[in-house]
């Protein structure tokens, strides 16, 4: 009997399990990063993830002779059995039909199961690849997408897990019908807005620059869009052609841009946690080595839009934006550029140049013609009305004296006012909307405080008399009417 | 201290009075809302010598909005309201450039008018023949707070290079005559169901004709708002 109870176990451990259903294997995508956590990286929300996949992005891989592999990272845990067996990441189009040959797909990684067993894999998506997945290169691309895959078997393209990645490559197209108008020490900029739409537009930059030089209001931190130099640090120029051929320049004084990194130029093929651990995070390398300086004379139509050079920055909705702060009898240039949901930003637009002039606005054309209107308002809180010899202020003066200075609840009530009035007085002159405010709720104090002064009392008090006397004779007369019936 | 007491009488002989006849099914308020194309008449002021005004923002005007509750007070032969009104007015012209044209700066005059009036309306037609007309006649004083933009959007100064600010009050006075159509007349059963369901006892429609004089009682040095208009819109007792 014991041996038979021997024999049996040793059977049933092999035999059974065939037969038990095995664990699911399941991937859990625990985030988005961009960048390996180990050299800095954190994890994206929903915004930054987006824009990660934009044109600037996609461009930092142009001209990719130093193998430039700009890339996010998704972080998966894995809970299901370790039985030594590899996994595989893909990236493209229908990669799991079988018909579809996997040369048209981007292998990301291949890894074995075992190597998630309490550990967080990071696979890298490189973003030119995201757009072009057979050969990783980066072009514009208006709303496209790619599928990122995990098979657990190449031969049958078993898909464990997928999600369909959106990328938007492609700046909106450049605003037309750019004109300018002049104002005092400002202009405004009008510009063809038909299709912010459609383009997908979320932002107009207006660009501005006085002689060769971003214009003395011109300031990068009113720039809305994503630049290849925020990303990986090289500076992206167009040609003169709003065809936007682009070639990568890398600024002179950095030779931190010659990247060394032993890559597969073919494919990104990690199958080793070194070898991910070795990715450098160059958006933070190259951003804090960048000594970028402006440009000049770079307000040129179809060419690249600097940010140094942006005036002013409006919503998808405007198709004009006035520039002040700009000095009379200068001429200035102007153009605009738009901006996509993505960060994208499209080539500089024709430019157009103006001269600020002096003008005359109603109040200074009311005034030179002979205008008496000062301004004065009629109350007596002066902090807001600004006199106190307004018929007003006079009104609610002589209601303290006549009224409340005469018995001891106002003599209270006004020497808290002169304790605090002040203080109260500082608050309100802080906001003009608090001014104007304020104006309005004393003006029913004011009418009051005029029926006080000048109504007699005897008055008041025959009013009063009327009022109950009719009331009462309209209830007895709706009582009688009430009995009749 | 004398006079406090009795305005205090005062104030409460009126509420008493008020409940004293809440029995009855009465419509204490009255909401209007209205529009109607407002001019200024800043110019005035000039004598016909210059025309500023006229000059900037042409002699169109604009529409002023205006919304006025009315409390009732005293019903016998028609009906008496104290009234309470506000509204907000707003006309955009450009700033004019070295030879007198049109620049591309925006300046703007913004109106606050409000008025305290007393509304009298002759509804004894209606509660005694159900004929549905209620003319009417309000008087009042008007306060309209005022202020001028400059092309950056901020209040302009009077003088080119800066100066007190181009804003302020101008008080006045306003006389209204106008006439009311009450709809219910047309769709009893619509009305009840509205009444069921808001409280609100009627509803009209109407039209009116104010002369409003603002000028600081012609005290001057302000900018006169004085106008003579049509007003039409829609009112709610409740």
């Amino acid at each position: 009997m014991k041996t038979f109870l021997i024999l049996f176990s040793v059977i049933a451990a092999f035999v059974f399990p065939r037969f038990m259903p095995r664990a699911r294997a399941q991937f859990t995508l625990h985030g988005r990063y961009d960048g390996l956590p180990g050299n800095g990286g954190s994890s994206m929300d929903e915004v930054e993830y987006s824009q990660h996949t934009n044109m600037a992005r996609c461009l930092c891989d142009e001209d990719n002779t130093e193998d430039e592999l700009y890339s996010y990272y998704f972080a998966f845990n894995y809970d299901g059995p370790f039985d030594g067996s590899d996994v595989f990441f893909y990236l493209g189009s229908d990669c799991s039909n079988t018909s579809v040959a996997l040369s048209q797909c981007a292998e990301l990684a291949s890894l074995n199961i075992n190597s998630f067993n309490n550990e967080t894999k990071y696979i890298p998506i490189p973003v030119n690849y995201l757009v072009d997945p057979e050969s990783g290169t980066c072009s514009e691309k208006n709303s496209g997408s790619s599928t990122f895959y995990i098979f657990s078997s190449l031969e049958n393209r078993d898909t464990l897990w997928s999600e369909t990645i959106s990328y938007d490559t492609r700046g909106p197209a450049p605003r037309s019908e750019i004109s300018a108008s002049s104002g005092e020490n400002a202009v405004t900029v009008h510009w063809n807005n038909d299709d912010a739409d459609e383009e997908g537009i979320q932002y107009f930059n207006v660009l501005c620059m006085r002689e060769t030089t971003p214009a003395e209001v011109a300031d990068s931190s009113m720039a809305n869009w994503v630049d290849t130099e925020d990303v990986c640090g090289k500076v992206l120029e167009y040609d003169d052609t709003t065809d936007a051929t682009k070639k990568m320049i890398y600024p002179d004084n950095n030779d931190d841009y010659q990247v060394n990194d032993d890559y597969d130029n073919d494919r990104f093929y990690f199958d080793e946690q070194e070898q991910f651990d070795h990715k450098p995070n160059r958006k933070k390398h190259y951003k804090n080595d960048l000594n970028y300086t402006c440009p000049d004379n770079m307000l040129v139509e179809g060419g690249r839009p600097y940010k140094c050079y942006v005036c002013g920055s409006t919503t998808n909705t405007g198709k004009k934006m006035r520039i002040g702060g700009l000095e009379n009898q200068v001429e200035y240039s102007f153009a605009v550029v738009a901006v996509d949901e993505y960060k994208n930003v499209s080539v500089i637009s024709e430019v157009v140049s103006e001269t600020p002039l002096p003008t005359t606005d109603f109040a200074e054309h009311y005034s030179s013609n002979g205008g008496s209107a000062t301004g004065d308002y009629c109350f007596v809180a002066t902090t807001v009305y600004r006199s106190k010899n307004h018929p007003f202020v006079k009104i609610l003066r002589k209601f303290r004296d006549k009224k409340l200075l005469t018995n001891e609840p106002g003599i209270a009530f006004t020497k808290w006012y002169y304790a605090n009035g002040k203080t109260i007085a500082s608050f309100i002159s802080s906001s003009n909307i608090l001014v104007e405010s304020v104006k309005l709720l004393l003006l029913p104090l004011v009418l009051l405080a005029s029926v006080l002064l000048f109504l007699p009392w005897w008055s008041l008090f025959l009013i009063s008399g009327a009022a109950v006397a009719f009331k009462k004779r309209q209830l007895i007369k709706g009582k009688l009417r009430s009995i009749h019936r | 201290m004398k006079n406090i007491i009795y305005s205090i009488i005062f104030i409460f002989s009126l509420l008493f009075s008020f409940q004293a006849g809440a029995n009855e099914k009465k419509s204490w308020w009255l909401l209007e809302i209205k529009g109607g194309k407002f001019v200024p008449e800043i110019d005035s002021e000039f004598g016909g010598n210059a025309t500023p005004f006229a000059d900037i923002y042409g002699n169109d005007g604009s529409i002023v909005y205006k919304s006025e509750i009315n409390f009732l007070l005293l019903d016998f032969f028609g009906s008496l309201y104290a009234g309470f009104e506000t509204g907000f007015y707003f006309v955009s012209g450009n700033s004019l450039d070295e030879a007198g044209e049109a620049s591309s700066d925006e300046t703007d005059l913004y109106l606050l008018p409000t008025a305290l009036k007393l509304v009298y309306r002759f509804d004894w037609l209606d509660k005694k023949w159900k004929i549905p007309l209620v003319p009417y006649g309000k008087a009042g004083v008007n306060y309209t707070l005022w202020w001028i933009t400059q092309g950056d959007g901020s209040i302009a100064t009077w003088e080119p290079e800066g100066g007190s600010k181009a804003s302020g009050g101008t008080m006045g006075y306003e006389f209204t005559l106008g006439v009311s159509l009450i709809l219910d007349f047309f769709d009893q059963k619509a009305a009840h169901n509205l009444e069921v369901e808001t409280g609100i006892t009627k509803t009209c429609i109407f039209a009116e004709y104010t002369w409003s004089t603002a000028d600081n009682f012609g005290s001057g040095k302000t900018l006169y708002l004085s106008d003579q208009y049509w007003m039409f819109g829609m009112g709610f007792s409740f």
